[in-house]
């Protein structure tokens, strides 16, 4: 597959702080590339730059093959940005959003009208056209926020955090018209911090962490790379510190990370170590209410790899 | 292309907004009216003023058995002072001070015993002088006297500068035979010479309303920022030097609207004329929409949140109206000082002077004067944009 976004060595300050630290990474085309990281962690900055909506402070990014430094405008025009904060106009209706933000990408008569039905129609709010975003809920206003970005077709869809603070219904729906912009031939990078939805749409996967890209690949080679670790999550009442400590300086125990009522424990293989660890929470009088032994996910990665979790 | 597409959705965005429509195009009618009516007795009328007769006691010396001196005769019998002094002895200060306090008289004069003797001897000579309720007729009386007393005394000085001879002429100097006005009342040219209150504040309003527009643009560009649409916008293939002039012509799409709005509303309502020269008005409403964009464009770029550019545009164009006069007109010199220095000022002298259909070159100086000032402001504002930039 031919690489349709290429960053190399790119490096952002703030000041005196680097918000990207020589960030190396290529996205191939018609791919769906999910960059996964913590708040904080320079994905939003990395996605900025791509845009030309940051001027990086050094290194190199191409988009379809055009150095963005080059050709602004011409890689504008290659991509569309769903942007983490809804960009709308309140007062205007959802069709005219759409229209006039299809307009500045060149659309006009008869192609102008017929894409706008079909951004409408995909994101499920041809009903909803001549109404106002101030009156839609939260999840129709991400589904218009992504209807903005579609119309001309672009070739990369970037979409950053954009199933921040809505239902799971219109979680889903988003993530199903990820999957479909991508069978219509659109190259996808797909931003968040939660784990579970780049892990379900995307086909490659970053891991950023304090400007860096800390692992990239395919889910199976990311999850190869903690094979060795399985993951045990115990819900108890009477979880007491001496538990803890017990579970923390058993031989095979890896990790322990103790939440409230939840204790995860990171052991080599949950099958074999499962029944010490049940022994020794009857020993200290901890009642279970569930359990749960999970094989080795990117948050299991993300752990390995800076000793926090991804909502840390 | 783009440009006039945001510029167009910018005007849109506005005229969905009812808070637009009333503030920009219906409160300066509102204005034009209620200022208009509560002051238009501080304006002309377009006729001669006159003056009111006003009632005066004259108090003669007992040793004069009560007749007035010839000079004080010879002066209430001058033409002109004659249709305005109404003469009424009285026979003490006591009597006329009590036709004071009733509205019986507007004004008094106590005359010291033995006025005309004093006067030929070349002594220093006083008249007492009683006002009465009335401010204005109180004013005109004590011009009379005060300058009928400055007159005998100076005339008395110069006497006993030139010699005695001269001294027993000052007398006539009072009486004099009437020559006429020294002063000439002419018209510069040869037009109107005043306005009504209507005509005043309808220039003012429209002046004032102009640069309220550019505080709509400038909400509506830190808007964008604060909405986050400026982001999105900028990651569309636009420059942002096409957003920014987009929007700034979308408002003064609105602005010209506005001034159309008001001129021709103020005509139809309440029949400002507004002079024989629509293109040249055209020109100054132009000129004022220039300066208020390119003040919202400097206040922007400098102000970080909406709320402060709209703090510091408001503060800015109420401190010009009222520095030119544009709430009322404002006799102190310092202000027309520093009014100078405003748009308002010259954008309203333009605007005067065309309602009363003065000569074109006094025209045209105010309107130079408007472009200088608006050509300034467009300077700033470029030179600011350059370095400070327009960006999410």
């Amino acid at each position: 597959m031919a690489v349709f976004l290429q960053m190399k060595d790119v490096v952002k300050r703030y000041g005196g702080k680097l918000s990207v630290d020589h960030m190396n990474l290529e996205v191939n085309e018609g791919e769906i590339f999910g960059l996964l990281g913590p708040n904080g962690a320079g994905k939003s900055t990395s996605i900025h730059m791509i845009c030309g909506l940051l001027p990086k402070d050094q290194g190199s990014i191409k988009v379809d093959g055009i150095l963005i430094e080059e050709q602004p405008l011409e890689v504008k025009r290659r991509i569309g940005l769903v942007p983490q904060d809804l960009a709308l106009y309140e007062e205007m209706s959802a069709w005219d959003n759409v229209v006039f933000f299809a307009k500045l990408y060149g659309l006009r008569g008869h192609l102008l009208k017929e894409r706008v039905e079909e951004a409408l129609e995909f994101v499920g709010l041809q009903d909803r056209a001549k109404e106002r975003p101030s009156t839609f809920s939260g999840g129709m206003k991400r589904r218009l926020n992504i209807a903005c970005s579609i119309t001309h077709r672009p070739k990369l869809i970037i979409m950053d955090e954009p199933t921040v603070g809505i239902d799971p219904q219109s979680r889903n729906h988003i993530l199903e018209s990820v999957k479909t912009l991508n069978r219509m031939g659109s190259t996808v990078i797909y931003t968040s911090h939660y784990m579970e939805e780049v892990a379900a749409i995307s086909d490659r996967v970053a891991i950023m962490d304090q400007g860096h890209v800390i692992a990239c690949g395919t889910q199976q080679e990311l999850r190869a790379r903690v094979a060795h670790e399985e993951r045990i999550i115990l819900t108890a009442e009477g979880i007491t510190p001496d538990l803890v400590e017990e579970l923390t300086i058993h031989p095979r125990v890896k990790r322990v990370i103790h939440h409230d009522n939840e204790i995860e424990i990171y052991v080599p293989s949950a099958q074999d170590e499962l029944q010490d660890i049940l022994f020794i929470c009857s020993r200290h009088h901890a009642t279970l209410s569930s359990l749960q032994c999970e094989e080795p996910g990117l948050e299991t990665l993300f752990l390995s790899l800076t000793g926090r979790t991804l909502r840390d | 292309m783009k440009m006039m597409i945001i510029a167009w959705f910018e005007l849109r965005r506005m005229a969905t907004s009812r808070s637009v429509l009333i503030n920009q195009f219906l409160l300066p009618l509102i204005l034009i009216f209620i200022l208009g009516n509560a002051l238009s007795g501080w304006f002309g009328n377009d006729q001669e003023y006159q003056q009111e007769p006003i009632r005066v006691g004259f108090v003669g010396s007992p040793a004069d058995k009560g007749q007035l001196p010839e000079s004080i005769q010879a002066l209430t019998s001058m033409p002109g002072i004659q249709d305005i002094v109404i003469q009424q002895t009285a026979a003490s200060r006591e009597e006329v001070e009590d036709k004071l306090r009733r509205d019986d008289l507007d004004y008094a004069v106590v005359i010291p015993e033995y006025f005309d003797e004093r006067i030929g001897q070349g002594a220093e000579v006083k008249l007492e002088l009683l006002p009465g309720r009335n401010h204005d007729l109180n004013l005109v009386a004590d011009t009379i006297f005060k300058t009928f007393i400055a007159d005998v005394n100076h005339g008395q000085a110069q006497a006993v500068v030139m010699g005695a001879e001269r001294m027993l002429a000052v007398p006539a100097t009072a009486s004099a035979a009437y020559e006429g006005p020294k002063v000439e009342i002419g018209e510069l040219s040869e037009k109107g010479t005043t306005y009504t209150a209507a005509q005043y504040f309808a220039a003012s309003m429209l002046i004032m309303f102009l640069l309220y527009s550019g505080l709509m643009a400038s909400s509506s560009l830190l808007g964008e920022r604060e909405s986050r649409t400026l982001f999105r916008l900028q990651s569309a293939p636009v420059t942002p030097g096409t957003i920014f002039a987009g929007k700034i012509i979308g408002c003064s799409l609105i602005t010209i609207a506005q001034a159309a709005a008001i001129v021709l509303g103020s005509q139809w309502m309440y029949g400002v004329k507004w002079g024989p020269y629509p293109l040249l008005l055209m020109a100054v409403c132009l000129l004022i929409t220039l300066a208020s964009m390119t003040l919202a464009t400097l206040i922007t770029l400098v102000s970080s949140t909406a709320a402060g550019a709209r703090g510091l545009m408001q503060a800015i164009i109420i401190a010009m109206t009222f520095v030119s006069g544009g709430f009322m007109p404002l006799p102190v010199e310092f202000f027309h000082k520093i009014g100078a220095f405003t748009v308002n000022h010259w954008a309203m002298q333009s605007m005067l002077r065309m309602m009363l259909n003065s000569d074109i070159h006094l025209i045209m100086t105010c309107i130079g004067m408007l472009a200088v000032i608006a050509a300034f402001l467009s300077a700033a504002a470029m030179v600011t944009y350059r370095k400070v930039g327009y960006h999410a």
